[in-house]
């Protein structure tokens, strides 16, 4: 036992009166303190989450109430009352194995996997399995059969940091397949380095009060903020919606384009709200673009000085490449939104200052390069990229971009290390270079491990093709053949596209592990479950505005661990003993580094910076007096950081400030995706047809559905509390539907109706309403599947999740992205049998 | 005790004239040794032959390339705007042509110039390995660590510069880690 470890267990037994460090027999793990000392039983303690800063309410030691420190508006979120529920609903209580899995791991039956019971196991037991199968699959199989990319939202906090901490893992225990992209910005994330040079939607916009000043028009194109801007990545700031209700009070004109009227749509009641069929954006903006050239209003200097390509764009425009011209009317019968709104919005927009703001919705459908590669070419025939509250936005709507940057201290944070090297005998030798295999360098070693990293939506299609190449942003990829999949702190049963096709894909690896602090369907799909602490149960450190560096938050243990709850550190830290021993243990931990170590070092990272810097101001205090009062420390803005215009630099000198491009300046033609000769995404940005959609000729299914990022959900996070109670129909997701569609129907609202196609089926309750628009239905993402009968393909969802109608393509060849908005569906009313809903229940066994 | 100082002093410049020296960190450029008008920026990572010292200056030369199209910038390759030394645009540096015979406008050029002591290696490696560490340690935070050759050296600038606010990356590296990045990108190899 190292020296490390037993000073460690010496500290604990002197804080800790009742509990006692246990030493396992069986793997010598040194079973950390259940018990935390010292945990605030009546009274208010501060926390982070993605929803904000919380103050909470004990009584007794138990959650009592939920609510914001402080707020910076009188925009409600609803996410930030539910706490209690986080820590006591839907808990995975105790290390789960599924029966024939424990009974015979090398013939595991993985087709039984989500229909079989599972069996209660000793958190030693699965350690030791979980160690045990990992190291045979890749001596057996190779380090690119472990599959460990985890997407997922997990919870906010720099230690604690799930999905690092199972990188971290898998890196010093020798390596592992991970994932390109994500769900959110799959397909703009890839196109928009080769029209600007970077990655534009996760970047620091406009500052607000750069807009409320200069903007005249303000337009939402895809976008709801009222709800999105409720979660960050990071402990959301809060200060967004401030800037959104100044923005309402400012009469400044505010055009939303949006299928549906969204709880954004409602809350801008003076707005002009303007619907069009889904996936058609890129048809609106050709109309717009077509209506600009014909008329002379765009500015062509801005175009000679700042893009390239676009006199290779406008012959397909005025239907000189295909015969068919981008007009207006083209555009109208299209989308369906109105060729006089159309002109007249492009003629607007032309003479007015623009801040075109686009969400994700967009690029989140079938050829989803395509829109926001359109959106930068109007933007630059406007002529306003780069001046104040001109120009366009990825990001506006997403963890507060836009809130003006603090100067103040980052704190640092969990890093996934590096690849871990090993001798003939297992025996661990560290990550450096001089470490490599014989034969191997360090650098050649790690393009080795990484290279079977794949598009992340391409899970399913992975699991089912090993080997099979496909084109990724103009180099060819080969899926790795995957035999055991580690996740954690995600829900790809919530998220993945066609569900059916998931559940088929899952069962094809040997062993899969799933760290869950509930009952989730991925976890109900997994051969090994540990069960994990909720943010709630641990201590923490975290950045307050993903963009504004708003301060600091303290994430402050509200109650104890929930029955066999463990972090995913001592998880992993466990596993490396288990793995290796003291050697892999020590690198991951850095030598027995314990949570609070580990805050206290990442807050000093922030502490010295702000302390050796004079121009800061911030009064900072050392680590034992900021823990102990238990508040945020926030930091101020800048002159500068408020007065912040993108693209300004690179319009004031695009020599000095280079757009990343091949050529320096937006570019309109690319000559790099020329060279990649795909038929699926040109060199220039363009209207293809999505493969569903209300235009197409015998449609597969009556209605499109969206299912955009739900109003009272991160994702899938908070299904599972009585939030969902204010917004279920019968004890399903609801479902918008037209007045007009559902009378067709003989559907009423407040029924239960089954939403169908050819890949799956969901029960779903209906809300009729004119908010949504003839021929398009909404079902918001994020609900816990819930088959009938589980694990089996083909089961009908009793919660209504959408992905069951989703479908599992590419966006293109360019970025692979998920499709999520581009769907079909059927709709009738449901007169089946009802069968009690199990989404939020534990599985047989559990 | 000035005896150590000065000892230190050699031992932390070890930098002699006639040697290559490359900058850990982004340095100011004069066209004197005594003028005071920041005329560009050495970046790091970037050989330079050092001449002589001037007072707390050294007088340096770099060579590199440049193309008239887009002022008087020196790069480190034609094929990416990997800067070696960006002089501003009112900059006027006098540059000696060595070879006009390339492509597109391209002159391999040299130019003679000044900047302050200190902060100067002799050896390349041991900073590019720095620059890998910090890159990785502070970019694994958020997201998976994006391999260097995920992006193009013109796609890496603007990219990084995008994210180092939301890490705690000291300010004096980020031109380190960027130029690491650039020389290691996807078109690089």
């Amino acid at each position: 036992m190292s020296e490390a470890l037993n000073r460690r267990g010496f500290l604990k037994i002197s804080a800790a009166l009742a509990a006692v460090p246990v030493v396992s027999e069986l793997t010598g793990t040194y079973l950390f303190a259940q018990e935390a000392p010292n945990l605030i039983q009546n009274g208010e303690v501060v926390t982070g989450t993605h929803w904000g800063v919380l103050k909470v309410t004990l009584k007794n030691g138990k959650v009592v109430k939920s609510e914001a420190l402080s707020s910076a508006s009188k925009i409600p979120n609803a996410l930030q009352e539910n706490t209690a529920d986080m820590i006591y609903k839907s808990r995975v209580k105790y290390p789960m194995v599924r029966k024939s899995y424990l009974a015979d791991p090398d013939n595991p039956k993985p087709a039984l996997r989500g229909s079989e019971e599972f069996v209660r196991v000793s958190y030693e037991d699965a350690i030791k399995l979980v160690a045990r199968e990992l190291k045979k699959t890749r001596q057996e199989k190779g380090i690119d059969s472990v599959f460990a990319g985890s997407y997922g939202w997990k919870s906010v906090g720099n230690v604690h940091n799930s999905r690092i901490l199972l990188h971290r893992f898998m890196n010093l225990s020798g390596g592992f397949t991970g994932s390109l992209g994500d769900y959110s910005t799959g397909a703009s994330q890839v196109i928009m380095p080769h029209v600007v040079g970077s990655i534009s939607v996760y970047e620091q916009q406009t500052s607000w009060p750069v807009i409320l000043e200069d903007s005249d028009i303000v337009v939402l194109w895809g976008a709801n903020p009222i709800s999105t801007l409720r979660i960050s990545w990071q402990v959301d700031d809060g200060q967004a919606f401030g800037y959104l209700e100044k923005l309402k009070n400012s009469g400044k004109k505010v055009i939303i384009i949006d299928p549906r009227r969204s709880a954004t749509v409602k809350y801008f009641d003076k707005a002009e709200w303007i619907a069009p069929r889904p996936n058609t954006d890129t048809a609106i903006m050709l109309g717009m673009i077509y209506h600009l050239l014909s008329t002379n209003n765009y500015d062509k200097d801005f175009l000679e000085n700042y893009t390239v390509g676009f006199e290779k764009f406008t012959p397909y425009v005025l239907g000189k490449v295909d015969g068919v011209e981008k007009t207006p009317a083209w555009a109208a019968k299209i989308s369906g939104v109105k060729e006089s709104v159309i002109k007249d919005l492009a003629k607007r927009f032309f003479d007015n200052r623009t801040m075109l703001m686009s969400g994700w919705s967009l690029q989140r459908a079938h050829y989803g390069e395509q829109p926001h590669w359109m959106l930068v070419t109007l933007a630059s025939m406007l002529g306003q990229i780069g001046l104040p509250g001109g120009g366009f936005s990825l990001g506006h709507h997403y963890s507060g971009a836009g809130v003006p940057s603090r100067k103040g201290g980052v704190v640092g944070g969990m890093n996934a290390a590096s690849v871990g090297h090993f001798d003939a005998n297992g025996k661990f030798l560290g990550t450096g270079e001089k470490t490599a295999s014989a034969g191997e360098t360090g650098a050649s070693w790690k393009l080795k491990v990484s290279a079977s990293s794949f598009p992340v939506a391409r899970i399913a299609d992975a699991l089912m093709n090993p080997g099979k190449k496909i084109q990724h942003n103009g180099r060819e990829l080969t899926y790795p053949d995957i035999d055991f999949i580690y996740w954690v702190g995600g829900n790809p049963f919530a998220h993945h596209q066609d569900t059916n096709t998931l559940v088929k894909a899952w069962k094809k690896p040997r062993t899969v592990v799933v760290n869950s602090i509930y009952w989730t369907p991925t976890a109900k799909m997994a051969d090994i479950v540990f069960p994990t602490t909720s943010q709630y149960e641990r201590n923490d450190i975290a950045m307050i505005g993903d963009y504004s560096n708003h301060g600091i938050s303290p994430m402050k243990q509200l109650v104890q661990k929930q029955f066999e709850a463990k972090d995913d550190y001592q998880i992993f830290s466990d596993l490396c003993l288990a793995y290796e021993g003291k050697g892999l243990y020590n690198a991951y931990t850095d030598g027995g580094k314990d949570e609070m170590q580990w805050i206290e070092e990442y807050y000093n990272s922030a502490y010295n910076a702000v302390k050796a810097n004079p121009d800061l101001v911030t009064d900072m205090k050392p680590f034992a007096e900021f823990w102990a009062n238990n508040k945020p420390i926030i930091f101020d803005s800048t002159m500068e950081s408020e007065a912040f215009v993108k693209f300004k630099s690179f319009r004031d000198d695009p020599i000095l400030e280079p757009l990343g491009t091949p050529s320096g300046l937006i570019e309109i033609y690319s000559k790099t995706i020329e060279k990649m000769k795909y038929d699926d995404c040109f060199p220039y940005p363009r209207w293809f047809e999505p493969i569903e959609w209300l235009g197409m000729e015998n449609k597969p299914a009556q209605f499109h559905m969206i299912s955009p990022h739900p109003h009272d959900r991160l994702h899938s996070q908070q299904n599972q509390t009585s939030l969902r109670d204010r917004y279920a129909v019968g004890n399903h997701e609801p479902i918008w539907i037209n007045p007009k569609d559902a009378a067709k129907k003989g559907i009423k609202n407040g029924d239960t109706v089954r939403v169908f196609n050819a890949r799956g089926e969901a029960l779903a309750g209906a809300v009729v309403t004119d908010d949504i628009i003839e021929g398009v239905v909404c079902l918001e993402e994020g609900v816990w599947y819930d088959p009938s009968k589980p694990g089996i393909v083909g089961a009908i969802c009793k919660n209504g999740s959408p992905n069951m109608l989703t479908i599992d393509i590419p966006s293109s060849q360019l970025a692979n992205g998920n499709i999520s908005h581009t769907a079909l569906v059927n709709i009738e009313k449901f007169s089946g049998k009802k069968e009690p809903l199990t989404a939020f229940s534990a599985p047989k066994g559990a | 005790m000035i005896r150590n100082l000065l000892l230190t002093a050699i031992v932390a410049t070890a930098i002699v004239a006639g040697e290559v020296a490359y900058s850990t960190k982004e340095k100011n450029v004069y066209l004197e040794a005594n003028s005071d008008r920041v005329v560009g920026k050495l970046l790091p990572t970037n050989a330079i032959e050092i001449l002589e010292e001037v007072g707390d200056r050294v007088k340096f030369k770099i060579e590199g390339f440049q193309n008239p199209k887009t002022g008087s910038i020196i790069y480190y390759t034609t094929k990416a705007r990997i800067f070696s030394l960006a002089f501003a645009r009112t900059a006027e540096p006098e540059l000696e042509v060595l070879d006009d015979s390339l492509e597109d406008g391209w002159r391999r050029v040299s130019t003679i110039a000044y900047t302050t002591k200190g902060d100067f290696e002799s050896k390349l490696e041991p900073m590019m390995q720095r620059a890998g560490k910090l890159y990785s340690d502070n970019c694994s935070m958020c997201h998976t660590l994006h391999e260097v050759n995920h992006y193009t050296a013109n796609q890496w600038p603007p990219t990084f510069k995008g994210m180092i606010e939301r890490t705690p990356l000291d300010k004096d590296d980020i031109w380190l880690v960027t130029q690491y990045l650039q020389k290691n990108a996807k078109d690089m190899k």
